[in-house]
């Protein structure tokens, strides 16, 4: 089953329990609907719809990749406590998975991303980015190693075309399992502890971007110790079938120790914090980049982005050489804003000149202040940055320049993401 | 580095005349070269055969037009062995009813043409004058390595310099040419001429060796770029011996240079050491070593197949993804018992350059068909009859005739097989017309079919041009931007075939070009 | 005598359009036309009583915006529909949409090709990149790239000054749009033939080109013109006169009179005088004649200059110039008029794409054949037949309940290498665009009121286009921008003093609706020292 050839309803309608009010919150669910055109619907469901269906006390929903996702399932204060104090689940389903098998799999991969992945073992991820010739930047993502010959690649927008074009003269399959690959994000504190309380022993011994095999409940689930919280957290890869009965069983489970579902806003105010870009948003890819301006390279975007030069050849290796020995033109960076009060943020302003455009901006509960990625000329990095802020008061749009400061850590970091988790107890 | 005792700096691959240009160049200039060629002799498209024995004939390529007299006297070909049989061969458009053009080269045959075309004459001496303005323009851009497209600078420069050319010649040269350059050379023609067979004769060579039709976009600046192209060479030529002799001499001055010529020798695969070329390893497993290993194959077959796409990156491949070469012209060759006689054709002109194309509306429909997947019914060829001014190529008294038929499909539907008799009935039924009894005078004949050629002489796709001329494909485009100036993207590979700049015809330019390139930046490897 | 600041001869949509601009500036403008109302091939006509659409014009493609509000059409009357681009259906039943939004069209090519709806992307990026270099190379006067050439030689050195500016991939991307078959351009792309040939179908209508000829992948920006490309990642949309072309019509004959403009119809213009070495004003078919300070000419650029000045007056060369103008009708017009609805069961019920037309077609190679049995001059076999159902829009253009159909079926030669075409020949084109319209509306062939096909000969004799070239001019780069309408005149001012042309036959061609009127009426205004937004 493809996103583009799903139907869900048809076999979902069995399992729509008419008389839960809960479970009608989408009323796209409840047309009667004849084998439809691709195209009729503009957006399609995730295997976990009917749980966060019921979840939802708002009735709010964004759309993420063409999937429906709830934007806020009860209210984005709480589900940030969580988050920060305990352990939130969120339905991360819709980014993009890609399964890559086959002899030439580590090859094909070495030369699509800038990093090294000689050394990356089975059971483990990595960030990776992925460029085209011109050493501009087409998407980065979790790199994760499933066994010898077989890699999961998880990005936020779809590279099939690159891909398969990448593949020529090489014995791998690439398979898009996006529709099929059901992924449930558990971040918090005390996601160590809700797993251990849904039954999974030992998840304390899992270190940062390491991944294993567990059985939870009866189903097999593959647990990685990743996600872009900047806390503890793991992510839980399981069947598009059992994954509604996965998310009930660590909602049970997990609810006394202050488990809470949460929504998209959450993951966005959350890899904001912690100071991760993201593809679409915070850059374009280089083939979605109409303005040849909006695309970056490695070097913009991250600080000390992974590309491994001694790699003999990889895409993108001849521009990046080049591009590595300049200084970047701008920076994409995270940046705080004076006041407290909930603003959006824009342009950024430096001695009243327009230096760079924000990105992402929210405001932070952890820092209690405005923060915000924005790309910025580097030049300007150096001096008093300003951001223009905007806000509604009543009918009126009220926009104001607020002082700005980069920020030099994420505004969220724990160290409980690099650490192994406490001990847990019994 | 050691193969059958000897150490190579250099490695060609290919032996066709640009493989040995380049091998030549390399060699005189004190590499040690190694030049390894697949088939079992050297020359490629520049290789004469026998048809039957004691009749031989230039099998492929058969007029020598854009050759520089540079290479000629740099590699000592003369010392080596060539000679010229027939030099400034004419061109004459046939006419059924013998009323032919001579295409003036002389004042006097000017008259003669003005006589034969009166309406005519005038636009001719004036187009032929344009023409030749801007392939003065065009020409020396194809006798020098194309400039870097990533260096402004450099490109400045280069387009300063030819805004200075234009400046001498008058701004009208620089203006026709940005006319020209999307026109249809049938467009044109008709514009300017009114007799049929002319239109044909001068759309002939706009079009030949592609696909397209004389009504195709962008035709008009291939007249330019031909007219540019023989301006390399000295006059049309016929060497003694046919073409092969030129390969013949150019193999000599490998060897006299000290060059190691070797046939039989298959390339299967270029060894890649830490992301550099290492050498090549040969069918049977043999590895050998050098820094520079030269090209003169396919860039498509180079890259993708003795490279290998996992040494290359996606985009790079990506270039080449569509650079599937795949000919558009057959070669027919014929033993006769006797002297072919054409209607109404002056005993002096039979050794010229003989065209056979009636009309644009022809050579239009016969394109069409071609794209089609269809023989053409009336195709357009180029004949000569090279015994006339070089008897030694056949028995006293009989001759050998040598034919490029124009718009031929490269696959036919079900093969070529079934098809090959009806292209050559097709080619005698044309000939007959004007030579009538010249199927009385045939007794042994060969027809090679694009894919024919290929398989025999290693002509990529069989493809007179080795790639399309077309724009995006010319000068530092060509074959594709990573590979433009002879340089692959992998350090110590370079191109020196007919796949890259200037192109295709026998010219030894790319080869020669891509040796100076080596020469000049690749040497300290 | 009567005089006139300016007179436009040819009520089309560009002569309107230039008179339009003028009478606002404060010209006294008269327009022309021999036909009996105004509107050129974007007339409207009664095909059977009660049904009318544009005779001649398909109806599609809209003014751009910088226009519209130009001449302030919105306050006489006209409204826009924004329409999703369109729908081709292919021969085996199945068919390819456009959406707007990014999400929805790449789902719609991932039922051909997961890899290609990917790949979409790329293409829309590089097809926004050269509408945007374009865009303003056709919203103003032509300029010659040469003209620098003649600037003197600094003006040339700082031409390749700018030429060595532009990235390389950048210039290589515009001799490859400008010279590849749109074949060869679109495999560099995608792999579905369906894909491809969706993008060709809507590329090649209205071309004398081919999509496997060179330079044919011009043609594929065509549709990205009028796109911002902000939006929402997916198919360009148009904007749409509501109404139809008789809408715009309308306005601009409202926004004509509104400022003291005057029309005249059933006025046919026979003969240019000149005097003084200048164009002096005009001559009617009745004799009458009116003096005008300039003349702008609606007509193509063949009728323009041959057939209204004695060729005597005209300077030396200019004849044979003109004559060399290619001018070739590709397309014939199919108007029906149906008592209901027509179905069209293989589509999906309500989908938003057919307000941007429908679209019959075959793969690539079989539009190849078409444009070759076209060069053959032979009657099509396998017609590219563009569809619009103007009436679903505007149910006043029929009776209740019924409809009115129109199509452009591309490759059709004006005349066959038989002879010209007889009525047989005729009947039997009408007969296959119908079968071809019953083949994804099965049962429409029972509910036809009326039927004509109108072939290029009909829009010669009728509406007076040389060859029924819908084009004004064959648009292949050797006949677009400066060397419109051709080589040393480019754009509306012509050799002869006074006398402007405002056709499409100028610069920028039909590729811009409107924009040809808007330009000669800016170069008038620009001599007459008066400057104008346009």
């Amino acid at each position: 089953m493809t996103p583009d050839t799903a139907h869900p309803n048809e076999s979902q309608d069995a399992e729509i329990d008419l008389g839960n009010e809960q479970a009608a919150v989408d009323p796209a669910l409840f047309e009667e609907m004849p084998p439809e055109p691709p195209f009729t619907r503009t957006v399609h469901t995730t295997p976990l719809h009917l749980v966060t269906s019921a979840e939802s006390r708002t009735n709010r929903w964004t759309d993420w990749n063409g999937y429906t996702v709830p934007e806020v399932l009860t209210d984005l204060g709480d589900e940030y406590r969580a988050l920060r104090g305990t352990a939130a689940l969120a339905d991360h389903s819709p980014l993009v998975k890609y399964r890559i098998f086959g002899r030439d799999a580590l090859a094909f991969m070495q030369r699509l991303v800038t990093r090294d992945l000689a050394a990356l073992e089975v059971d483990t991820a990595v960030h990776v980015i992925f460029c085209e010739g011109s050493g501009l930047v087409l998407g980065d993502g979790l790199l994760f190693r499933l066994g010898d010959d077989e890699y999961r690649l998880v990005t936020e927008e779809t590279h099939l075309a690159w891909m398969m074009e990448s593949a020529q003269g090489f014995r791998v399959g690439i398979a898009d399992v996006t529709a099929t690959l059901a992924l449930l994000s558990l971040q918090g504190p005390l996601s160590a502890a809700c797993l251990n309380e849904a039954g999974v022993a030992n998840m304390d011994g899992l270190a940062p971007l390491a991944a294993r095999w567990v059985d939870i409940a009866g189903m097999p689930v593959y647990v990685s110790r990743t996600g872009a919280s900047g806390d503890l957290g793991y992510e839980l890869w399981a069947d598009a079938e059992d994954a509604p009965h996965l998310w009930r069983h660590l909602m049970d489970k997990g609810a006394p120790h202050g488990l809470r579902p949460a929504g998209f806003a959450l993951r966005e105010l959350a890899r904001l914090e912690a100071g991760f870009p993201r593809g679409g948003k915070d850059y374009l890819s280089a083939f979605a980049a109409v303005a040849s301006g909006d695309a970056s390279t490695p070097f913009e975007l991250w600080r000390s982005p992974p590309v491994a030069f001694g790699k003999t050849v990889f895409n993108g290796g001849r521009a990046l050489r080049a591009l590595a020995s300049a200084p970047p033109r701008r920076r994409l960076v995270a940046l705080v804003a004076d006041g407290l009060e909930p603003v959006s943020l824009s342009s950024v302003l430096s001695g009243g000149r327009m230096v760079g455009s924000v990105t992402t901006s929210a405001f932070s509960p952890a820092r209690g202040a405005n923060i915000a990625l924005a790309l910025v000329e580097a030049v300007a990095l150096n001096g008093e940055l300003a951001v223009t802020a905007s806000r509604h008061e009543g009918l009126a749009f009220r926009e104001t320049v607020l002082g700005a400061r980069v920020l030099p850590e994420p505004a969220w970091n724990s160290a409980r993401s690099l650490v192994l988790p406490a001990p847990l107890r019994p | 580095m050691k193969w059958g005792g000897a150490l190579y700096d250099a490695i060609v691959i290919g032996g066709g005349h640009n493989g040995l240009v380049a091998a030549a160049r390399l060699a005189s200039s004190g590499a040690r070269v190694l030049l390894a060629e697949a088939g079992p002799r050297v020359g490629g498209a520049a290789t004469t055969s026998e048809i039957t024995p004691g009749y031989s004939v230039s099998s492929v390529a058969h007029l020598l037009e854009g050759f520089p007299r540079r290479i000629e006297r740099k590699l000592k070909l003369h010392k080596h062995g060539l000679r010229y049989a027939a030099r400034d061969v004419a061109t004459v458009a046939l006419d059924r009813d013998g009323h032919h053009i001579l295409l003036p080269r002389t004042r006097k045959e000017f008259a003669a043409f003005r006589d034969r075309l009166p309406k005519d004459a005038d636009s001719y001496r004036e187009y032929v004058a344009r023409r030749r303005a801007l392939a003065e323009f065009v020409a020396p851009l194809l006798g020098e390595r194309p400039p870097a497209l990533n260096d402004p600078e450099a490109l400045k420069r280069f387009l300063r310099r030819s805004v200075w050319r234009a400046a001498l010649k008058g701004g009208r040269t620089m203006q026709s040419l940005l006319h020209m350059l999307p026109e249809a050379i049938g467009d044109r023609l008709d514009a300017e001429f009114e007799a049929p067979l002319l239109k044909a004769a001068l759309a002939f060579d706009a079009t030949l060796g592609g696909s397209e039709g004389p009504y195709a976009p962008g035709t008009s600046f291939r007249a330019v770029l031909r007219e540019a192209m023989r301006m390399q060479g000295q006059g049309a030529s016929l060497p003694v011996g046919g073409l092969g002799a030129v390969s013949d001499a150019l193999a000599a001055s490998v060897a006299a240079a000290g060059g190691d010529v070797r046939v039989d020798t298959r390339v299967v695969r270029i060894l890649v050491e830490e992301g550099r070329a290492a050498g090549v390893e040969l069918a049977g497993g043999v590895e050998v070593r050098a820094a520079l290993v030269l090209s003169a194959l396919a860039p498509r077959a180079t890259m993708l197949e003795l490279v290998g796409t996992r040494h290359i990156e996606t985009g790079d491949i990506h270039e080449l993804r569509h650079l599937v070469p795949r000919g558009a012209a057959a070669k027919v060759n014929l033993a006769l018992d006797r002297l072919p006689q054409f209607t109404g054709l002056a005993p002096e002109l039979h050794g010229s350059r003989l065209l056979i194309a009636p009309s644009l509306a022809g050579l239009d429909e016969a394109a069409n068909a071609a794209r089609g997947g269809e023989l053409p019914f009336e195709p357009g060829m180029e004949l000569l009859l090279p015994s006339v001014t070089d008897p030694l190529l056949a028995p006293e008294g009989q001759h050998v005739m040598s034919i490029i038929v124009h718009h031929v499909p490269h696959t036919m539907p079900g093969g070529w097989e079934p098809h090959r008799e009806a292209l050559v009935q097709r080619v005698v039924r044309m000939l007959g017309n004007y030579a009538p009894g010249i199927e009385d005078a045939m007794f042994a004949g060969e027809i090679l079919t694009p894919p024919d050629i290929e398989e025999k002489y290693g002509l990529a796709g069989g493809d007179w041009h080795q790639g399309d001329l077309r724009l995006d494909r010319l000068f530092a485009f060509r074959p594709a931007p990573a590979y433009g100036r002879y340089e692959t993207p992998l350090p110590g590979l370079w191109l020196c075939g007919a796949g890259s700049h200037p192109g295709g015809g026998v010219t030894g330019l790319p080869g020669w070009l891509a040796a100076g390139a080596v020469l000049a930046e690749g040497g300290d490897a | 005598m009567e005089r006139h600041d300016a007179i436009v001869i040819g009520a089309g949509l560009n002569g309107l359009v230039a008179a339009a601009y003028l009478a606002r500036a404060g010209l006294s403008v008269l327009v022309l036309d021999r036909a009996s109302a105004p509107g050129g091939i974007a007339a409207e006509h009664e095909i059977a009583p009660g049904y009318r659409l544009p005779r001649f014009a398909l109806g599609s493609g809209g003014l751009p915006p910088r226009i519209a509000a130009g001449l302030d059409l919105p306050r006489h009357g006209l409204r826009f529909i924004r329409a999703e681009g369109g729908v081709t259906c292919f021969q085996d039943g199945s068919y390819h949409a456009n959406y707007r939004d990014g999400v929805v069209h790449r789902r719609e090519i991932a039922r051909f090709s997961r890899r290609d709806a990917d790949a979409f992307t790329r293409y829309r990026r590089d097809m926004l990149r050269a509408a945007r270099g374009l865009a303003p190379l056709l919203a103003g006067p032509a300029r010659n790239p040469a003209k620098g050439l003649f600037g003197g030689l600094r003006a040339r050195l700082s031409l390749a000054d700018s030429i060595a500016a532009i990235a390389p991939g950048d210039l290589r991307d515009m001799i490859r749009l400008w010279t590849l078959p749109a074949s060869d351009f679109l495999d560099a792309y995608f792999e579905s033939d369906a894909v491809k040939a969706h993008l060709a179908a809507a590329a090649m209508m209205g071309s004398t080109l081919g999509p496997c000829t060179p330079a044919s992948a011009s043609r594929l920006v065509l549709p990205w013109l009028s796109e911002s490309g902000d939006a929402s990642g997916g198919a360009p949309e148009t904007l749409m006169p509501f109404g139809g072309p008789a809408a715009l019509v309308d306005a601009l004959t409202s926004v004509i009179l509104a400022s003291g403009g005057r029309l005249r119809m059933e006025a046919e213009v026979t003969d240019i005088r000149i005097g003084d070495r200048k164009v002096q004003g005009v001559v009617l078919a009745n004799g009458e004649e009116i003096a005008a300070g300039a003349v702008l000419s609606g007509l193509d650029v063949k009728r323009s200059f041959l057939s209204l000045f004695q060729w005597k007056d005209l300077p030396e060369g200019l004849v044979e110039r003109v004559g060399r103008v290619r001018m070739k009708g590709v397309a014939a017009k199919v108007n029906i008029a149906l008592d209901a609805t027509p179905g069209f069961p293989g589509l999906p019920e309500g989908c938003p794409s057919l307000g941007g037309g429908l679209r019959l077609a075959g793969p690539i190679p079989a539009m190849e054949r078409a444009w070759a049995d076209w060069r053959e001059r032979m009657p099509p076999r396998d017609p590219l037949v563009e569809v619009l159902i103007p009436s679903l829009l505007d149910p006043s253009l029929a009776p209740q309940g019924g409809q009115v159909l129109s199509a452009l079926v591309q490759y059709v030669p004006e005349a066959l290498h038989e002879g010209p075409w007889s009525p047989e020949r005729r009947d039997a084109l009408g007969d296959l665009v119908m079968a071809r319209l019953a083949g994804v509306s099965p049962g429409i062939e029972r509910h036809v009121v009326a039927l004509e096909v109108l072939l290029p000969n009909d829009v010669e004799n009728e509406i007076g286009l040389t060859g029924g070239d819908y084009a004004y001019g064959e648009t292949t780069l050797d006949q677009m921008f400066a060397n419109r309408p051709f080589p040393g005149m480019g754009g509306a001012e012509t050799p002869l003093r006074n006398f402007y042309l405002c056709s499409p036959s100028a610069h920028p061609g039909p590729l811009v609706m409107g924009g040809a009127g808007a330009n000669a009426a800016s170069t008038l205004l620009g001599r007459l020292g008066k400057a104008v937004r346009t």
